[in-house]
């Protein structure tokens, strides 16, 4: 399948690539000419968009506020009815896809306030076994397995969203959207509330989790830093459209666009890592 | 790098620390509340044991004229006895039962219908079903209470009684409803509308559960709190307005006794035999005590639980 | 010069902040850092005498600006510095702000408050031109939900200025901003230091803004200063395990970078243990640690670090 439409962007002397340009098969989840406008707003949120997510890549969408992002992830994973165009998963539009419908299963999302994602009168354990209910997928044990995976403990998991701390609360999360086998994962700006030790704990979870269950996964994210560590390709949004979009590492170094190039450069950075600076495999784990 | 999950799990903490109370305390602040709130039903739930029970062993019934009218109370007639020589003290424990069930009934079945219907309206597709249900509730609203309730009760009759059910209970009952469940809907609707478009409601729609398990899991508990409190002190109101019926010329038709008819017929003795009309009056306020006590608590106790999310 | 000196703080008599130690150079600019808990918010609140409407009070310690000794101030004298001596900029400009009042409005009763005669219209436009507002008279008679977020932030530091005040203490003031907006506003902020000779004392979590902005640095974990010193020492050789492991845990913009998260969480104010904080999560932790709270070690002539494990001692290493 040959990669999709193209938008068309005036003026900008040097054009940077804005639609995929690689050969691949049919890829699990695409928006195609996707505009969505709110009602009473005369600007889209987001303008002609184009992307496709493919099998197990890992691909970051950065913006500012008003970019878009989170409107196309919502899109992507059919919270978001598109006003015009169209956002199919494995070949089927979303508004074709009913509620209970087992496709939904193969999409699955966490959002940036931890605690405000969970139903504050359920536990961790509920949460995450009413999933495999719902689906018919396992037990409560399996729930508690799971949570256990993400680092809830067995003791933890019988706790309320109010009684957890944010880092908890999106392990949570995290294990919700596994409980349902999904292909693709969408993460809206998932560690912005969190300490940036949190945020490595996660990170580094959702790393060892793809690497053992192979899912896709999106990361909305506006820490140019976190899409650097995460994905292997980016998108980069401004005002609702794609203003950039390629390998991750070929963005960071060499960006082409004038707004990619003014947002790599308001991004403050640490001196490199100098030897003086030790690192070691992991904190240990002590009980304190 | 090793994976450090697999360590044994992190130590439970309590949300990131902004100066406040960790831990134990925090659990101490989540009931704050609930004693008023336990206090106030056994209050109300010991004075419709009473009124069920105490009947039972009175030698008196309700309609035997047992001694002389207007009788001092005395260790006979603990409330005296009234204009037709029955037992006061009997009569006024069994009118509980009519004033207390009443107002239960009455308030739970406003609720039930009412968040019903406002949960629906706020958790509806099209919003043209929510605009609909909102201008009949402002209708139901707008009309004076009082005068609908008479007249409903007028028009639906205090025909016949119901075994033990007495004559105008019905009626009342429907009255009653029809006029109070529209506040119901207004704040579940509020409640509802609030969560709606939150994270934890939105994300049922990518886990695929159906609408019925998301209002039924997921909204309802999560905005039942206000309505419930709304509707102890509904309670309230609902026998206020019971109560003030006969005075209107409608309400629980005599010789049933119901606290209401009960004033209305003890009033013009108020100056010499002021046990006739005060022994309802007492079981009655007693009962808006214990009502008004319940709903505060549980308004706190509620708010509590909700200001630790 | 701010020094501050073994601060302890409480709110109702709970101790949430103890052992606070930094100092920062007359126009220098300091950057307190500390993740959720570490006790910032109220340390740079003390700095401004905002502890009351808190119900939070000084228990130990110093806090000096050029020879005055704040943890001494009445009500009153707080009254007289702040503003003109003193100035906050605190976390969230939108709140802060009354929705019913237009900008024009804001800076005007702040002003005569600093100074009842004089043009203070005139006056309100100048200062928003200071702090390089685009359409001034369109902003005077805005209200504060008509600005973006970056535009209130500058009428916050337009307020904050007002009275050229010696210390200007802001609390995460571009935490919420995007990252070209921040960029912005932390230009203004290192060139109004420079144009007015402000001591500027900065709160944040993110260690990639202080690393760019500020000369001197101070790391706060679970209530206390770990090590404090001159920024590009500390951030090229950390002293402190915690500086350290924040380092590691940082995401930089190189691709596959990895990052070591510090496991665990900090102790809650009141679970404290008796001595060091953050031993249980140390790579470092041995038997020592536990005995009592490291007391500042100084590792250089202007930089102090609690640990009695340095983190750069070869013979510590894990």
């Amino acid at each position: 399948m040959s990669s999709s439409m193209h938008t068309t962007r005036t003026g900008d002397a040097a054009q940077a690539p804005t639609t995929d340009q690689r050969a691949h098969a049919a890829p699990l989840v695409s928006a195609t000419e996707l505009t969505v406008t709110y009602r009473g707003s005369s600007t889209p949120a987001l303008d002609a968009v184009d992307l496709a997510i493919d099998d197990r890549e890992a691909v970051g969408i950065v913006g500012e506020s008003g970019s878009g992002k989170t409107t196309l992830g919502k899109a992507l994973v059919g919270l978001q009815e598109p006003t015009t165009g169209v956002v199919t998963v494995a070949g089927r539009r979303w508004s074709s896809v009913k509620r209970n419908d087992p496709l939904r299963r193969r999409v699955q999302m966490i959002f940036q306030d931890p605690i405000a994602s969970l139903n504050p009168r359920k536990s961790a354990l509920d949460t995450v076994a009413e999933v495999f209910k719902v689906w018919k997928r396992g037990t409560v044990d399996d729930a508690a397995t799971l949570l256990e995976r993400v680092g809830i403990s067995r003791r933890d998991a019988t706790r309320r969203p109010a009684q957890l701390s944010g880092g908890q609360c999106q392990r949570v999360s995290i294990a919700r959207a596994l409980a349902c086998g999904p292909d693709v994962l969408v993460a809206d700006e998932p560690t912005s509330s969190l300490d940036v030790s949190v945020q490595a704990q996660i990170l580094n979870l959702i790393d060892e989790l793809r690497a053992e269950r192979g899912f896709a996964f999106v990361l909305i994210s506006h820490d140019l830093s976190v899409i650097a560590h995460a994905t292997t390709r980016c998108v980069v949004m401004h005002t609702g459209r794609i203003v950039e979009i390629g390998p991750t590492g070929t963005i960071l170094r060499s960006p082409t666009d004038s707004y990619t190039r003014r947002l790599l450069e308001s991004v403050p950075r640490l001196p490199p890592a100098s030897s003086t600076v030790p690192r070691w495999a992991s904190t240990t784990e002590k009980d304190g | 790098m090793t994976s450090a999950i697999e360590h044994a799990a992190m130590p439970a903490t309590p949300p990131p620390a902004e100066p406040g109370p960790s831990g134990l305390r925090q659990a101490r602040r989540h009931t704050r509340g609930r004693s008023s709130a336990i206090a106030g039903s056994a209050l109300v739930l010991a004075i419709l044991a009473a009124c069920i029970i105490v009947p039972m062993f009175s030698p008196y019934s309700t309609s035997d004229f047992v001694g002389t009218p207007l009788e001092h109370p005395s260790g006979a007639h603990l409330f005296g006895t009234d204009d037709l020589g029955r037992d006061v003290f009997v009569r006024a424990f069994v009118a509980g039962r009519v004033d207390i069930l009443l107002a239960i009934t009455g308030a739970a079945i406003a609720l039930a219908i009412g968040t019903g219907l406002g949960v629906s309206a706020a958790m509806a597709r099209r919003s043209f079903w929510d605009s609909l249900l909102m201008r009949i509730v402002d209708a139901v609203i707008a009309f004076p209470g009082v005068v609908l309730i008479l007249a409903l009760v007028l028009v639906i009759g205090a025909a016949t009684s119901y075994g033990p059910i007495p004559a105008g209970v019905p009626s009342i009952l429907i009255a009653v409803f029809v006029t109070h469940w529209a506040v119901f809907a207004r704040i579940a609707r509020a409640q509802t509308l609030a969560i709606r478009d939150g994270d934890y409601i939105q994300v049922t729609r990518v886990l695929g559960y159906s609408r019925l398990r998301v209002v039924f899991r997921h909204v309802l508990p999560n905005v039942i709190g206000p309505s419930v409190a709304y509707a102890i002190t509904d309670a309230i109101r609902i026998i206020v307005v019971i109560s003030s019926l006969p005075f209107l010329g409608a309400g629980v038709e005599p010789p049933a006794p119901e606290w209401g008819n009960m004033m209305y017929e003890g009033r013009v003795y108020l100056a010499d035999a002021w046990w006739v009309a005060l022994a309802p009056g007492l079981l009655l306020a007693m009962t808006g005590i214990g009502l008004a006590v319940a709903a505060e608590g549980f308004t706190t106790w509620a708010s509590g639980t909700r200001k630790a999310r | 010069m701010l020094k501050v000196t073994e601060l302890s703080l409480a709110i109702a008599g709970r101790q949430l902040v103890s052992n606070v130690d930094f100092e920062v150079p007359s126009g220098g600019c300091l950057g307190i850092v500390g993740e959720t808990g570490s006790g910032k918010s109220l340390t740079c609140r003390s700095l401004v005498g905002l502890l009351n409407p808190i119900g939070g009070a000084i228990t130990r310690g110093s806090i000096d600006l050029d020879g005055h000794d704040l943890t001494d101030f009445t009500e009153r004298e707080w009254r007289r510095w702040r503003g003109s001596r003193v100035a906050f900029i605190p976390q969230q400009s939108l709140s802060s702000l009354n929705p019913l009042m237009r900008i024009g409005e804001h800076l005007e009763e702040t002003l005569r408050a600093l100074a009842p005669d004089g043009d203070t219209r005139s006056r309100a436009a100048d200062l928003l031109e200071q702090v390089q507002m685009p359409r001034v008279a369109e902003v005077l008679r805005a209200y504060p939900h008509e600005l973006s977020g970056g535009m209130r932030q500058r009428v916050m530091i337009a307020l904050a200025i007002a009275g050229r005040p010696s210390l200007l203490v802001a609390d995460e003031p571009t935490t919420a901003l995007d990252v070209t907006v921040q960029r912005e506003i932390l230009r203004l902020l290192t060139g109004l230091r420079a144009d007015l000779g402000m001591t500027l004392v900065f709160v944040t979590h993110d260690l990639a803004v202080v690393s760019e902005v500020t000369t001197r640095l101070a790391i706060m974990y679970a209530g206390m200063t770990v090590e404090s010193g001159p920024t590009a020492a500390i951030l090229d050789a950390p002293d402190h395990p915690y500086t350290a492991a924040l380092l590691n845990a940082h995401p930089s913009l190189t691709e596959g970078d990895t990052l070591t998260p510090i496991f665990g969480s900090p102790p809650p104010a009141g679970e404290w243990p008796t001595g060091c904080r953050f031993a249980s999560r140390c790579p470092y932790h041995s038997a020592r640690c536990d005995i009592a709270l490291p007391s500042a070690v100084q590792v250089d002539p202007d930089r102090w670090s609690r640990c009695i494990h340095p983190a750069h001692d070869e013979r510590d290493r894990p």
